[in-house]
Order: structure tokens, then sequence, then C-alpha cells
């Protein structure tokens, strides 16, 4: 699903957001990206997301090497990512079924079809009832359950979360990584940057650990263990 | 990317509902830019039209000389100068005329006589170019008993310079006012797509291709400029109901400044999709500087 191979990225002026990255993430795979601020979690995410290019190494997404993807074809490699952010991103002037419908907008959906899935992707989420309202009418656990709705909206191969639960409380904590594991369960692979060790210890998945660009773990034996 | 116009076009009224003041500021500057430029522009022609009117008074006069044949002249003046209206005019006649046009200073022609202008032949030239009066009054002097020939070069000369000078200076301001407009407009809507980054950098989150994500905002732009050009249209229409009569009763002409000589209909539709144009154009331009940093 995933391969990096010697992935490093550098800034103008800065030492490197990532050094020397190789990392396989394979198709329905829940995996843990952890490390402080700065480690280089969140510059991973966007190489993975097309959001920028590495500076040197390779990466294969969907068994296709990202640095051939064109401009033009960026759109529609993403179509296959889901993406949820810390800070939402929602449309604050849109309605929370306008926010989760955007990704089946962009894939011109017949609006029949759009408002069906949009009704239970809102019922997956238990916001069915939010609809009509507006994201700033939201608390802050709802409007983060918007976005995962929104992400998993088109069905997505894969979804990348940046700090998702990093505003919530923890009971809100809770219900979003639900949704997250939920998603897992049904087929899409995960991918969540974060630093909170108790999800670490409490989901136990495999854990990624990055430290100033640099990898320093990979969990993925204790994946193995686990699926044996 | 599926070409919907009805989505994007839904989508675009949507964006100028939610931001209403966006969309005032847009249609507004497309509106003041489109009515200045044209009530310039309409000006312009008016006042070509004006000058062009004035010109058509002049007329070619072939002075004869003593004991000729007036019938005989004006019937060979006929000949040279076919289609247009040739008037003999005999010395009484020429008095009479010369009087009446010195109004209240007629005294100091107090004891002049008939006999002392010639007989005359007038040839009326209404619209006629200078170089077109040089040839036809060269012509004219081939009119038997023709002594001297006079078609107002002083005056033809001037009013020609007159109107060459405004009409240069005319474009140049025209010019410099589209150029203005072009990027009064395009930074005004820049500013309506840079206030709905957020907007663009979301939907190109969940896969929206630039033409998706662009779409709405040309046709936004398009919608505003027709409805700033129409406006501009509309205002000039009625700029022209309360101002031509006035102008009109001033210079005594009223024919070159009714609406449709000053703002015939196709300069109108011109102005109307004008603004269509520069909204279209306007929107895609800072559209493009927008996506291309997105």
């Amino acid at each position: 699903m995933i391969q990096l191979f010697h992935v490093t990225k550098e800034y103008p002026g800065e030492p490197p957001a990532l050094s020397d990255v190789t990392l396989d993430v394979e198709k329905g795979e829940f995996v843990f990206l952890t490390g402080p601020s700065g480690a280089g979690k969140s510059t991973l995410l966007k190489l993975i997301f097309c959001a920028e290019a590495p500076t040197s190494g390779q990466i294969l997404l969907f068994g296709k090497n990202v640095a051939r993807v064109t401009a033009a074809e960026v759109p529609y490699v993403r179509r296959n990512i889901g993406v949820v952010f810390q800070d939402f991103k929602l449309l604050p002037d849109r309605t929370v079924a306008e926010n989760v419908a955007l990704p089946l907008e962009v894939r011109a959906l017949p609006e029949k079809d759009l408002r069906r899935r949009v009704k239970g992707l809102l019922r997956s989420v238990g916001l069915e009832h939010r609809a009509d309202k507006f994201p700033p009418a939201l608390s802050g656990g709802e409007q983060q359950r918007v976005a995962v709705a929104r992400a998993l909206a088109a069905d997505p191969a894969l979804l990348l979360a940046d700090e998702p639960t990093g505003n919530l409380d923890a009971d809100r904590t809770l219900e979003v990584m639900e949704l997250l594991a939920n998603a897992n369960a049904r087929g899409t692979t995960v991918l969540i940057a974060t630093h909170d060790r108790h999800l670490l210890e409490r989901y136990k998945r495999r854990v990624v650990h990055l430290e100033r660009g640099r990898l320093l773990s990979d969990g993925a034996a204790f994946r193995r263990a686990a699926l044996t | 990317m599926a070409f919907r116009p009805v989505h994007f076009t839904r989508r675009a009224l949507e964006a100028m509902v939610r931001g209403p003041y966006v969309t005032l500021t847009g249609t507004g500057t497309i509106f003041v830019a489109v009515l200045v430029t044209g009530a310039f522009a309409a000006s312009l022609s008016g006042g070509e039209r004006l000058l062009a009117a004035w010109a058509g008074e002049v007329r070619i006069s072939i002075y004869l000389s003593p004991g000729a044949d007036l019938a005989r002249a004006r019937a060979a003046a006929a000949a040279l100068a076919p289609g247009r209206a040739v008037e003999a005019v005999p010395a009484e006649e020429g008095l009479r005329r010369l009087t009446a046009s010195l109004g209240e200073q007629a005294r100091i022609l107090d004891g002049v006589g008939p006999d002392a202008l010639p007989d005359a032949v007038e040839v009326a030239v209404p619209g006629i170019t200078l170089e077109a009066a040089r040839v036809l009054a060269s012509r004219l002097e081939e009119v038997p008993g023709a002594a001297d020939v006079d078609f107002g070069t002083a005056w033809l000369e001037r009013l020609e310079a007159l109107l060459r000078r405004a009409r240069q200076v005319g474009l140049a301001l025209l010019a410099l006012l589209v150029a203005g407009t072009a990027v009064l407009v395009s930074n005004t809507l820049r500013l309506a797509v840079f206030a709905r980054r957020e907007e663009i950098e979301i939907m190109k989150l969940v896969g929206a291709t630039d033409a998706f994500v662009g779409a709405p905002f040309l046709i936004e732009g398009l919608l505003q400029g027709l409805a700033g050009g129409g406006l501009a249209a509309a205002s000039l229409l009625g700029l022209h109901a309360a101002l031509a009569p006035g102008v009109a009763a001033a210079v005594g002409l009223a024919a070159p400044l009714t609406r449709a000589a000053v703002l015939p209909w196709p300069f109108l539709l011109g102005l109307v999709g004008g603004g269509a144009l520069v909204g279209l154009v306007a929107s895609g331009l800072a559209l493009t500087r927008f996506l291309r940093r997105a």
C-alpha cells in the first residue's frame, strides 16, 4: 500500500525533516506514527498525501511511484486517501451535511445517492441530528467526527490522520478512535500521527517511532505476532 | 472533470449569497469601471458627432466674375458635384444673407449696394473631409465664369485638427482607463479568492481538480461582470435621458445626441459583454495565481 525507500526531506536552511526513512505499510494495517514535536510525522504524511515531494528517495503509493505522479494526477490519487487533521479543517459556512458531502461532490455522485450516503455517514458517527448545523455550533469532538465522516465519505483505501485527537478530551478521543478503528475493521488502511502514549498503549497496534526525522523503531514485529 | 454547468452555477450563486460583501465589492468595482469607461467612450463619440455635425454646415462658394451667367454656372457646378445641393446665390441674396448673419452689426453695411458683391454658386458639402473638399473645390474652378472658389480651408483644418487630437487623447485615455480597470478588478477579485483560500485548500484536500475548484469562481466572476456591466449600461441610459436634452438645447443640435446615436444597442451590449469578460478574465487571473500556490 505504502512503501518508502530511503526517503529524505529537507527544507532550505533547516536540519532534515526526514532522513533516510524506509517504511512499508501493507493494505489493511493500522499504524501509529509517533514521536515528539518536530520528529517528522506530519512531513511524512504530507509526502504520502502528495502535498510535498521528497528531496531524495522513493515513495510507492498504491504501487505507483509518487515521483511520476503529475500535478494533474494528484487530485485523482487523493481521491483514494481520506485525511483528518487536528484542527478539523471544516468549512464554517457550510452545514455539517455539506461538509461531509464535499468528497462525493468532487466525484460527481448523483444528488440522490449523495444525500443517501451522507445520511448514512452521519448516522455512523452519531451526528444525523446535526446535519443542518454549521461547524462552529458543534463541540470539538463533534467537529472531529464530522471530519472523520468526510474523510471516509468516498470509501478511501487509505486514511491519514494527523493528531486527530490533539484537541479533544479523553472521552471524545475514544469516540474518534473508535470511528477510525471501525474504518480499519472494514478494510481501510489507517495511518495515524500522534504523540499520545495512552492511545498507543490502549490500541496496541503497529507503532512507528520517529525522532529528529529518523526512524528509531518500527513495531512491525509486534503486529505480526498479534496477527498470528 | 465532468462539465456540470448547473452544479457549478449553483455553487457560484451559493457562494455569492454566502459572501455578499465580496460579491458587492466585485460587482461594484466592475460597475464603476464599466460606467466610467462607457461614459467616456459615449462622450467621445457624442463629441465627435457634434463636431461632425458642425462640419456638415460647411459650404463651398464659387464667386463669379462680373457678367458671368449665374444659371449656367449653377448647372455646371451641379454637374461637377453630383449628388450635392447646389444653389445659385445672386448678389442681392448674398448681401441679404450677409446682413442677416451680421445681426446688430449689420449697420456697417449701410450704403453698400448689391453690386459690391459678386454673384455666387454655393455647394453644400455635409460631412466632407478636408481632402475631399480640396479636390471638389479644385474641380469647381472649372465652372464657367468662376473667379474664386472658397471652401473655408482654415475652419475645416482647425476642425479636423481638433477632431484628430480629441480622438488621439480620447483613445489614449480610454486605453489607460481599460488597463487601470483590468488591474483594479483583478486585484478586487484576487481578494475575493484569497478570502476563500481555506475553501480552496479543503476542496483540494478531498481530491478536487483545479478545474473543479476554479469553475464556480469563474462563473462568479462572469456573473459579477454581467451584473456590473448591466448596471453600468442601465445607468448610462439614465444619464443620457437626464443630460442629453440639456446638452442638445445648449449646442443647438439634437440629432447627433439621440440615444441611438450616442448609446447604440451594440455599444450597450458591448459594455455588458465587456463587463462579463473583465469579470471572467480577472477572476481567472486571480485564481491562476492562487492555485499555483495552493
